[in-house]
């Protein structure tokens, strides 16, 4: 059985954000978005299941989906689960917005704010000082700050800014991106790989699993629902006890990345170079630098 | 000048792995104000000196690292 510890929900992928390396390529007029019926469902499943510790919301946008997620909060409230929102802050277009957005959520434990010149281009740094203020006066809500960024200047600017605009946070990720520039399409990674990856190769543990706007659910964040070839699980249970012939068996145990790959065609749209437990897998193997490398050169 | 492999680490890439030389010559372009918040954003993250971290014992942050790269998961969407 493998052990799935987080339960990450992509509510929809509208965000005024147009970020060229977002990897569900979320748009300001995007008009997929999880029902009611299913974000009531899921969390009512992963709210039962004791395995599933951390709850994270995520889009797009996901205070662009507020009814969604309040719901979903609500059902999972009771439950011992960390509950977690990343946002790029969009919708903070005052303090009172701040204020009536997070009236509506039950309870929230950690906030990631993305903020990089990324997120800078479509939203003003008002909405980040407008949620600064909010968070001040709710010591119960850790905050984080996330950043994306083409070269480590980049990176060095945007911690000093947070330092000067004085934001309350206890951690950063650093998100190295490869920027192919707005409307252009990224490297999928068996494309870039599929001749450099050695025969043994396994993925490392995966916890994690990922539901997408339609209900269905993967087993990675980054193996993005919307692209074709992905194994799909049409409910939670079946995810979760899913321990012959799924994904999780094939890519732990019976087969190759690279045969994974030709077999049931897995692809997405990689281009960030954050490790997370898949992906820290091909740094350590040498094969997240042979990504970097190949797709800055494209 | 600081091992290739601290400054690997320091930019979020695995300690096993060697930079290339463009981001060793990125991080020599820094000003100082930059490499300052860089490696004082390090420290309190991995609490830990950072003139103590050499290439011998960069790999005891290993632990920390998978920590970060947990919550670099979280962050995926945003």
């Amino acid at each position: 059985m493998i052990s799935i510890s987080h339960a990450n929900f992509v509510l929809g992928f509208r965000c005024k954000s147009k970020c060229s390396h977002c990897f569900v390529d979320a748009t300001p007029d995007h008009q997929i978005g999880m029902s009611l019926a299913i974000a009531d469902s899921l969390s009512k499943q992963i709210g039962a299941e004791d395995e599933i510790l951390t709850v994270h919301f995520s889009g797009g946008e996901p205070f662009a989906y507020m009814d969604a997620m309040a719901l979903a909060i609500d059902n999972l409230v009771s439950r011992e689960k960390s509950i977690i929102i990343s946002t790029g802050c969009s919708e903070f277009t005052s303090l009172a917005a701040v204020e009536q957005l997070f009236s509506q959520l039950k309870r929230v434990d950690r906030l990631w704010v993305s903020f990089d010149s990324f997120h800078l281009e479509n939203v003003p740094i008002e909405n980040f000082r407008y949620l600064n203020d909010y968070v001040k006066n709710h010591a119960s809500i850790k905050v984080g700050y996330s950043i994306c960024y083409r070269s480590i200047k980049e990176y060095a600017s945007t911690l000093l800014e947070i330092q000067r605009e004085g934001f309350i946070y206890d951690s950063i990720i650093k998100q190295p991106v490869v920027d192919f520039g707005r409307g252009k399409r990224l490297v999928p990674y068996p494309q870039t790989l599929s001749n450099n990856i050695p025969d043994d190769f396994k993925c490392s543990e995966v916890s994690l699993a990922n539901i997408w706007p339609d209900g269905t659910v993967t087993n990675c964040g980054i193996f993005a629902g919307r692209n074709p070839g992905i194994k799909r699980f049409d409910t939670l249970r079946s995810f979760l006890d899913g321990n012959s012939g799924d994904v999780f068996s094939v890519i732990r145990s019976k087969y190759s990345l690279k045969e994974i790959n030709q077999k049931f065609g897995i692809c997405t749209t990689v281009n960030t170079l954050a490790p997370c437990t898949v992906c820290k897998s091909f740094l350590e193997n040498g094969m997240l630098k042979t990504i970097y490398e190949e797709t800055a050169e494209t | 000048m600081l091992s290739t492999v601290v400054i690997a680490f320091l930019l979020g890439f695995s300690p096993t792995q060697q930079p290339s030389e463009e981001i060793v010559n990125q991080w020599n372009s820094l000003s100082q104000e930059e490499v300052q918040v860089l490696v004082q954003n390090f420290e309190n993250e991995y609490k830990i000196k950072f003139s103590d971290v050499t290439d011998e014992n960069i790999g005891t942050l290993e632990g920390l690292e998978s920590v970060r790269a947990m919550r670099a998961l979280d962050m995926r969407g945003n």
